[in-house]
């Protein structure tokens, strides 16, 4: 199926200039900041480079779960409508966030921009991780966790129909989304698109603990207040590959504080018990684990105000190639293991 | 495991956009044209007063 120019997307793909970026060079990436790990990422705008709206957007399970052709068609007529009303003076300016360029990062510039390398999307994520790492200014909780999962706070959406709210649980139901509510503002910003709501979502502290949501429910606007739960901005970094996470080569499940107790662990512990152990890991010499040990310690410390397994203590804490201790728990045995985490050269 | 996790990650991908915006796969019908420059969407921007929908992806 092609986007033909005599079908419902082509005729109003044609009100449009298209046009496809595939290198970064030259590209404002203040102004078109985006998650980088979105396969593909798209943007309404006109030429005085105001920006109407965005398309786009991806979860842990997929970098397709909101990407569908009839959630295409609204975005595209809803950024006509837009553009109507900028050229009829009814929309306000947005002020322009600082430019940036890709050869103003130092470590992108020496890996790709000097060596004539194409300056991909992700790579624009992973070098800019790597320079704030060499500047000492990475804070991995702001920098690696840039889209928030949606259906963590509950909402889980009627994709082909935009922001229309398919199931709502958790925070959304408890602060009165109902299913069929039309999702227009995310902390009072007007969001058309799911990519527009991730945005807004994903620039908000992570200490916050609140959200708010305007929804249109049969033509009226509903004001929802969602109080947000612990670690609502957390998302399974693995499809990310960046070379600051340290490779560890197993993974971990939370301990219940039940189970905490019965082990005679710290209750606020980041105690979690192995359920996936990487092959990898016997190649590399990266570990002894196996499946359904607990690891309680690294080095010594067991709790974290953040992280509430060890492997994610690790991602968080430790730097990539960084050699650590393990407090394990095999059976009833403790022991302490030597973990050698490594450093991944993303490069194709 | 990253492999085989990349190869599956890679052709959701390719099927999401094929079906999307592909356009020079073989057909008889016109495909909506696709410009590779920033700068030359602009300034056809500015000249047609149409908006720019504007695709950020890596290349094929």
């Amino acid at each position: 199926m092609l986007t033909e120019e005599d079908t419902k997307r082509g005729r109003l793909l044609q009100q449009y200039v298209t046009a496809r970026i595939t290198r970064m060079d030259g590209i404002d990436i203040g102004l078109f900041d985006y998650d980088r790990y979105n396969t593909l990422y798209f943007f309404a705008l006109n030429a005085d480079e105001q920006i109407y709206l965005r398309y786009g957007g991806r979860d842990e399970r997929s970098a397709t779960s909101y990407l569908n052709l009839e959630s295409l068609e609204l975005a595209l007529e809803q950024g006509l409508k837009l553009h109507r009303l900028y050229e009829e003076g009814q929309l306000e300016r947005t002020p322009r966030p600082p430019a940036r360029y890709p050869h103003e990062i130092p470590a992108l510039y020496e890996r790709t921009v000097e060596r004539g390398r194409c300056v991909e999307c992700h790579l624009i994520a992973d070098l800019e991780n790597v320079q704030r790492e060499r500047d000492g200014t990475l804070d991995k909780l702001a920098h690696l966790y840039r889209s928030p999962e949606i259906r963590r706070i509950g909402i889980s959406l009627d994709v082909p129909r935009g922001l229309r709210v398919a199931k709502a649980a958790g925070s959304a139901a408890k602060a009165g989304m109902r299913a069929g509510d039309e999702i227009r503002e995310v902390n009072g910003v007007p969001v058309w698109t799911f990519g527009d709501f991730q945005w807004e979502f994903g620039k908000m502290g992570h200490a916050e603990r609140e959200l708010e949501l305007t929804v249109d429910r049969a033509g009226h606007p509903h004001h929802l207040l969602l109080e947000l739960p612990a670690f609502w901005w957390y998302s399974d970094l693995t499809y990310r590959n960046l070379s600051v996470d340290p490779r560890i080569y197993f993974r971990t499940k939370p301990l219940t504080a039940d189970q905490k107790a019965g082990l005679g662990l710290e209750p606020d512990g980041f105690a979690s018990k192995v359920d996936l152990v990487d092959p990898l890991s016997d190649l590399l010499g990266s570990h002894d684990l196996k499946e359904g040990d607990v690891v309680y310690g690294v080095d010594g410390e067991t709790r974290d105000d953040v992280a509430n397994t060890a492997d994610l203590y690790i991602k968080l804490r430790k730097q990539a190639g960084a050699e650590l201790t393990l407090q394990v728990l095999r059976g009833e045995k403790r022991m302490d293991m030597p973990l050698k985490t490594e450093r991944m050269s993303f490069r194709k | 495991m990253v492999r085989s996790g990349l190869a599956r990650y890679g052709a959701a991908v390719c099927v999401m956009v094929g079906g999307l915006l592909l356009p020079g796969a073989a057909s008889a019908k016109q495909a909506v044209n696709w410009i590779e420059s920033y700068e030359e969407a602009m300034a056809e921007g500015r000249r047609t007063g149409k908006p720019i929908f504007l695709e950020f992806r890596c290349a094929p």
